[in-house]
């Protein structure tokens, strides 16, 4: 025996040095596994939202709408949002799947590309049984500054000098509805037969609309066009 | 202990498990190896890397029941040599002359990388290429160090070096190509050619 062979046998005699339980390392396996899984659904939860913005959109709408880059950036706030948290959710993702056993075998962008399928496939489904829904409103309801900056979006649509409200019908009358805007603000909407009602959905109590037309006073305001937004929609981006 | 020299590793790993004894020849079968190679990652001297050394067999001996057959022994142990070198070198950043050891004679197979021609017969001239050797590779980044060491001085392929190094083999394959070309050209402008 060597003198080094001794001397290392020689200390995991007189330390008593035993291996490590193999259950401690199958624990450990498992543990980084579970990580994983739970950074992937992280990621599809999170590429749902993505989907709960994009789909809950009224495109048509926000397209005649946006009036300027600043108004733009704000806009698109909950994408960049769910976006970015997506992916810090897949880096994470693939460096718990490098820790696995084989993980370092398989390149990084093969890695974080499967997981983007499977997020975009769990996500969409997510979106379908609207658990989005559960979590856009948790998130508005004790995510401080996310419901800010979910409101002041809202509230960017607000801007009666300017001709556009945005907000809910309260009641209907024959040539006229009242109308509580996304401030707080109630108004007396007036309407003929050649308002134009775009996207064939009819003025109704309790839905959700944006008008555009012309400010005659501190609470009337004249309609010109009224988007009633659709069954699902209770304005034009996702809420 | 008298273990037949053919006795895989993998078997005297589980051998080990029951009797501990057994650890005898797998120390024996690897610590000429790893003393190399750990000299020749981190040129420490012999005093140093025989404390690496230590270090490694304990933690081998300690994660035994971790070692995943599927693997070949020699690259988890030298992978857990890497990790115990490159651990003992940030902890003794500054204290240790770093460089790559290279004064063994089958160093002088990274000279293959040159496809040289050049008579290393003569002692000295022999004795100055290794110096040339030694001073091209200590000018190359870390990370091509370690694949150039392991690949032309520990002879593995790249599944091993990959095993070794944990990074997937297209990497270990382009890190081994990009290693190539700047030693050559470090080769170059030492007159390593002749």
């Amino acid at each position: 025996m060597s003198k080094i062979s001794k001397s290392i046998i020689d200390r995991i005699k007189k330390n008593e040095i035993k291996p490590i339980p193999r259950w401690k390392f199958v624990l450990w396996r498992l543990l980084f596994w579970a990580l994983f899984i739970v950074a992937v659904l992280m990621g599809s939860v999170s590429m749902g939202m993505v989907f709960h913005q994009i789909f809950g959109t009224e495109w048509g709408f926000i397209q005649h709408s946006i009036a300027s880059p600043f108004h733009g950036l704000i806009f698109l706030s909950p994408y960049i949002c769910w976006v970015a948290i997506l992916a810090i959710i897949l880096l994470i993702a693939y460096k718990i799947f490098y820790k696995t056993d084989k993980g370092y075998r398989y390149r990084p962008g093969l890695v974080i590309s499967v997981s983007v399928l499977i997020s975009i496939i769990l996500g969409f489904g997510f979106y379908q049984i609207r658990a989005t829904q559960g979590l856009e409103d948790f998130m508005r309801n004790y995510v401080k500054p996310y419901g800010e900056m979910q409101e002041y979006r809202e509230e960017m649509w607000v801007d009666p000098e300017d001709g556009i409200i945005l907000g809910e019908i309260i009641e209907v009358g024959d040539t006229s509805f009242t109308f509580e805007d996304a401030s707080g603000g109630n108004w007396t909407v007036y309407f003929d037969e050649n308002v134009e009602l775009p996207g064939y959905h009819t003025i109704e109590a309790g839905k959700q609309a944006f008008v555009k037309g012309e400010m005659i006073d501190d609470d009337e305001f004249n309609a010109n066009e009224v988007k009633v937004m659709g069954k699902n929609s209770q304005s034009p981006f996702a809420n | 202990m008298n273990e037949d020299p053919k006795t895989s590793d993998t078997k005297l790993v589980k051998l080990t498990l029951k009797n501990p004894e057994c650890f005898t020849p797998l120390v024996e079968r690897y610590e000429q190896k790893l003393f190399r190679y750990i000299r020749r990652l981190s040129g420490l001297s012999k005093e140093c890397a025989e404390d690496v050394l230590q270090e490694v067999f304990i933690k081998i001996y300690r994660n035994l029941n971790n070692f995943d057959t599927s693997l070949k022994f020699s690259s988890w142990a030298y992978r857990i040599a890497h990790n115990e070198t490159v651990n003992y070198l940030r902890k003794h950043r500054g204290k240790e002359p770093v460089s790559i050891e290279t004064d063994d004679p089958d160093t002088l197979s990274l000279i293959d990388i040159l496809e040289s021609n050049t008579n290393i017969a003569d002692e000295a001239a022999k004795k100055e290429l290794q110096e040339k050797v030694r001073t091209t590779l200590k000018q190359l980044p870390k990370k091509y160090q370690e694949v150039l060491v392991l690949r032309f001085l520990e002879d593995m392929n790249y599944k091993e070096i990959s095993d070794v190094l944990k990074k997937p083999e297209g990497t270990i394959a382009a890190l081994l190509n990009r290693a190539k070309t700047k030693f050559k050209q470090l080769a170059i402008e030492h007159n390593l050619k002749p």
